[in-house]
Order: structure tokens, then C-alpha cells, then sequence
């Protein structure tokens, strides 16, 4: 298992947003985590991520406990991300938005210029090799989403962490998206994806959990869980009559 | 910066006592000690994206500690190298708290830190240090000069190493986005420290090298805020987070304010305020851009038919 979660806890106030959780993650799996708004998925996402301290329950990678890491720690151990609403390095080159994750991260560069060199091949990677001296800032929500995968990939990560990737494409992108997820399995690496976007999840995803107010009411494959009768009913409400 | 323009002013700078009077190294001196100032400024800010106010502090801490040193015996050399270390462990002392802060409160935290400084610093201590007669009689501009000169050029140096390092890369994508950074594996809170650290090392060589060069020396007056802004003005108008902005900054600032200064006397203050305004509106890359300014102006200008 390459992600171990039990019993995982985290409330806000008064909102327990995700209850008791356990998932188990596998090497080369592609798993998505779904679920209505307020389900709690974002909220596991970053709990996974690094980015909030659980309230009680164990998040395990690779057998190394996670819990008190920061976010740099993580990322030192194999475990990358993007953001829902991407985020780039604006002044950057994209050259060197991608450069910075080869110099840090799970098997650093020697050098800057030896980063850079190695950006460019996963610039080629994820088709940005053409825009690589532009300033990040310049690049359209698709490409940046890119550019955001391309950095996460410079770690070196045995884990990708994806937030909502297909939000705001078209169906060409998405198409286009789904095709590198699966080539980045092929090469090895291991995917957790939280989003919305049900034929992209059916195209990609091997096993999904569905949340809803912070518990996991179904698990398995895309097409068995979101047939389940209390999903259907989460997300489309009961049926009338 | 081509190579053979920076062999020029290098060979210019060193050969200054030679060709000039008193006055123009005097001022010589000035430029470069504000190069100084504002490099290790523009290190933390322009690098970094740490806004830090309070720098005029590591400034007094040098002047204040190597001053000291050398009256009562110390090789300069050795107490200049005690002021700098003095205002690099003020640093850790002031970094460490606040750089856990985000964005404007941590520029808050370090401008009223130094303010707390500067007032002991007035209510404890004579408000004048005069030398003593052996060392005004010892007393040569020279060694002063390129003492000076020195310490613009390892400030210098080290924004440039810094700039092309993976630490500086680090730096700036801190700057850019601290959240990505820490993702991609920055340790930023680490990053911060040493970059504060590195800063306030420098800016202490230069107060160090102030309390040295001054024959009188008001203590309180090394702990102006006014170090802090004149550098910040300096860096914003030559290119902040450019190796070359702050140099020419510092050039530019100095050279104009002892034009209008004359003339103007205090009303100087408020033409600079209007350069700084002008400058970050409308070059906000500052002078170091100004040629590429130019060129895209040129370029999007419609040709004749």
C-alpha cells in the first residue's frame, strides 16, 4: 500500500468535516475521491496534502507517518499536488517554474542549469516545450494547469495529488488531460484525484470513494459506485414517487 | 551587465583617489555605502518578497558595535567583522519571531523593532561619540574609501551568486508563491531566515564601516529609519530583485539629491517622492529596464507609411 489512511478526523467549529475515514491507496492506482460540495473531499485532499493538521487518525506513505510533516516535508518523500485554482510562479519563466521542482524535492539537480535541462524534457512531456521562456503568467488556463502538473512531476513524487485537474476545460483538454494521467501511470506513478467531473472520472479513475458529510458511503469502481443507490441519491436526490 | 562596462567601472572605482579631489571620494564613499545598504535590502525584498522595515536596525547594531570595538583597541578588521555578526544575531533574534508573520505585519514587526531600538539606543547612550585624539591623528580617508568599495563589491557579489544559485531560486519562487514553494519542497521559513540573516550581515558591515568612517558619530542617528527608506527608494528606482537596479539606484539617488538639495533644501524630499511614485508606475522595473522600456515603446509605435 502506498497510502494508508485510518481513521482519519478533522472538524471546523462546530462541522465535523470528515469522520472516522479510512482509505488504502495502492502503487499505480488511479483513485478519485468524489462527492457533493461540503463532502468532506477537499478537506481529506488536504489533510493528504500537508496543508491542515488532522484532529486524530494516521495518514502513513510509503509506512512513514505523515501526520506532523510539513507540506516540504512531504514533498522531500514523494508526495506532489496541484491546486484547484492553479497556481503558478507568475515571474517566473516556465522553464524555471518547473526548474524549482527539480531543485528541490525527492531527488534533487546537481545544478540550476542541469534543472533546467531536465525541465525542458518534462516541458516536452506535457507539450509546453514551445512556451518554456515565456513568463508563467502569460500562459491560458490550460496550459498553466500543464505547467502545474510538469512542476509537480520535477519532485520526482511517487504520489500525485490532483485538485479537481479537469475544472474549466473543454472536452478536447479534457480528453487531452485523461491521456497524460495515463501516461503517468504507465511511468510509475501513483494518483489521487478529487473531482466533479464524472465521464473524465469514468475515463481515468480504477477505484473511487464516494464522501458525503465527511464519511465514505460507497468504494470500488467508477461504474459500481456511482450506480450505488445512496450516491445516486446524494447526488441527484430521491427519486420521486 | 557587459563585461567590459564592468571592468570599466571597476578599474574607475579603484582608481577614483587617483584622479579625483576629497570631496568627489568623500561622495564616492557615500554612493557606495548606500550600495551597500540597499543591496542587502534589495536581497531580502527583491529576492525573497520579504518586506523588511526595520533594516536601519542592523545598520546601528554595526555601527554601534564595531565603533566600540575599535575605539577601545580592536583592529578594524576584526570589529568590523563583530558589527556584522552583531546585526546577523539580531537578525536571528528578529527573524525568528516574525517571520512567521505574513505579508504587511511582518514589515510592521520589523520597522517597530527597530523604532524600540533606535529609542533605547537615544535614551542610553551619550548623544555624541567624539574619537579620541590618537585616532582623529591617525585619521586617513583612504583605507576608508576602499574599505568601502570592498564591501559594495562582496554585496554585490552576493546578490549576484545568490541570483543564479538554487537557494536564490528557492528565494524567489518563495516570493512568487510561498504555498507552491513549500509544495515543490522549499523549506521556506529556512529560505527566509537565511536570506534575513545574510541581509543583516551586510547591512551591519556597512554601519560598521559608517561608525568607522565617521570623525563624529551620533549613535541614534544610525538607527534612523531614514537608512531603511533611502534604501528601499534606492532599490525601487534602480530595479528591485536585479543585481544592477540597487548600484544604480544608489548612483542616481545620490547624485540627485545633492543637485537639488542645494536648491531646494527640504522641499528635495517631496521631488523624490514624486520620482518614487513615477518610477513605480511607470517603470516599474525601474532603471535597470529602462532601455527595454524603450524598446518596447519603439516597437509598438506605428511605422511612418
Amino acid at each position: 500500500m502506498l497510502l494508508q489512511v485510518r481513521g482519519l478526523c478533522k472538524r471546523f467549529g462546530g462541522v465535523q468535516a470528515v469522520r472516522d475515514l479510512d482509505l488504502d491507496v495502492g502503487e499505480r492506482e488511479i483513485f478519485g475521491l468524489l462527492g457533493p460540495n461540503g463532502s468532506g473531499k477537499t478537506t481529506v485532499f488536504n489533510l493528504v496534502a500537508g496543508v491542515l493538521p488532522a484532529d486524530a487518525g494516521e495518514i502513513r506513505f510509503r509506512g512513514v507517518l505523515l501526520n506532523a510533516l510539513p507540506p516540504h516535508r512531504r514533498a522531500a518523500l514523494g508526495v506532489a499536488r496541484t491546486f484547484q485554482l492553479v497556481r503558478s510562479l507568475a515571474r517566473m519563466t516556465v522553464t524555471d517554474n518547473v526548474a524549482v521542482g527539480r531543485l528541490y524535492g525527492t531527488s534533487p539537480a546537481r545544478s540550476v542549469d542541469g534543472a533546467r535541462r531536465e525541465a525542458a524534457q518534462l516541458l516536452d512531456l506535457v507539450g509546453l516545450a514551445d512556451k518554456a521562456g515565456l513568463p508563467a503568467g502569460s500562459l491560458n488556463l490550460a496550459e498553466r494547469r500543464r505547467l502545474e502538473v510538469a512542476r509537480a512531476l520535477a519532485t520526482r513524487p511517487r504520489l500525485l495529488l490532483l485538485d479537481e485537474p479537469f475544472a474549466g476545460l473543454n472536452a478536447d483538454e479534457v480528453e487531452a488531460e485523461v491521456r497524460l494521467f495515463h501516461r503517468l501511470r504507465e511511468e510509475g506513478l501513483t494518483l489521487i484525484l478529487v473531482e466533479h467531473n464524472v465521464p473524465a472520472v469514468r475515463a481515468l479513475c480504477d477505484r473511487v470513494a464516494f464522501l458525503n458529510s465527511g464519511e465514505k458511503i460507497a468504494e470500488g469502481r467508477p461504474d459500481d459506485v456511482l450506480s450505488h443507490p445512496r450516491v445516486v441519491e446524494v447526488y441527484l436526490g430521491r427519486p420521486g414517487g | 551587465m557587459r563585461p567590459a562596462l564592468l571592468v570599466a567601472l571597476a578599474v574607475l572605482a579603484c582608481a577614483l583617489p587617483w584622479v579625483a579631489g576629497e570631496a568627489v571620494v568623500n561622495w564616492g564613499l557615500l554612493v557606495l555605502l548606500q550600495v551597500v545598504v540597499a543591496q542587502s535590502w534589495n536581497l531580502l525584498a527583491g529576492y525573497g518578497g520579504q518586506v523588511n522595515l526595520g533594516h536601519a536596525a542592523f545598520f546601528g547594531i554595526g555601527a554601534l558595535v564595531t565603533r566600540s570595538l575599535w575605539m577601545g583597541g580592536v583592529p578594524v578588521a576584526a570589529a568590523l567583522a563583530a558589527g556584522a555578526v552583531a546585526a546577523a544575531v539580531a537578525g536571528l533574534g528578529i527573524g525568528l519571531p516574525s517571520l512567521r508573520l505574513r505579508g504587511p505585519y511582518f514589515a510592521i514587526g520589523t520597522l517597530a523593532m527597530s523604532e524600540i531600538l533606535r529609542i533605547v539606543v537615544a535614551t542610553t547612550l551619550p548623544e555624541v561619540s567624539a574619537l579620541p585624539a590618537d585616532l582623529i591623528a591617525g585619521y586617513r580617508l583612504l583605507p576608508r574609501y576602499y574599505l568601502v568599495l570592498a564591501l559594495a563589491a562582496v554585496s554585490t557579489g552576493t546578490v549576484w551568486l545568490v541570483a543564479r544559485s538554487r537557494f536564490g531560486m528557492g528565494l524567489v519562487a518563495i516570493r512568487e508563491d510561498e504555498w507552491v514553494a513549500e509544495t515543490v519542497g522549499v523549506d521556506s521559513y529556512r529560505h527566509k531566515l537565511a536570506a534575513l540573516l545574510v541581509s543583516a550581515a551586510l547591512a551591519g558591515g556597512a554601519g560598521g564601516a559608517f561608525g568607522y568612517y565617521h570623525l563624529s558619530f551620533y549613535p541614534q542617528f544610525a538607527f534612523s529609519p531614514v537608512w531603511t527608506f533611502d534604501a528601499v527608494l534606492m532599490v525601487f528606482l534602480g530595479g528591485i530583485g536585479t543585481v544592477w537596479g540597487p548600484p544604480i539606484g544608489a548612483a542616481f539617488f545620490v547624485l540627485l539629491r545633492e543637485a537639488l538639495a542645494l536648491r531646494l533644501t527640504e522641499l528635495h524630499v517631496l521631488v523624490f517622492g514624486a520620482v518614487f511614485v513615477v518610477v513605480v508606475l511607470a517603470l516599474p522595473g525601474g532603471l535597470v529596464d529602462l532601455l527595454g522600456v524603450l524598446r518596447r515603446v519603439r516597437g509598438s509605435r506605428p511605422q511612418p507609411a
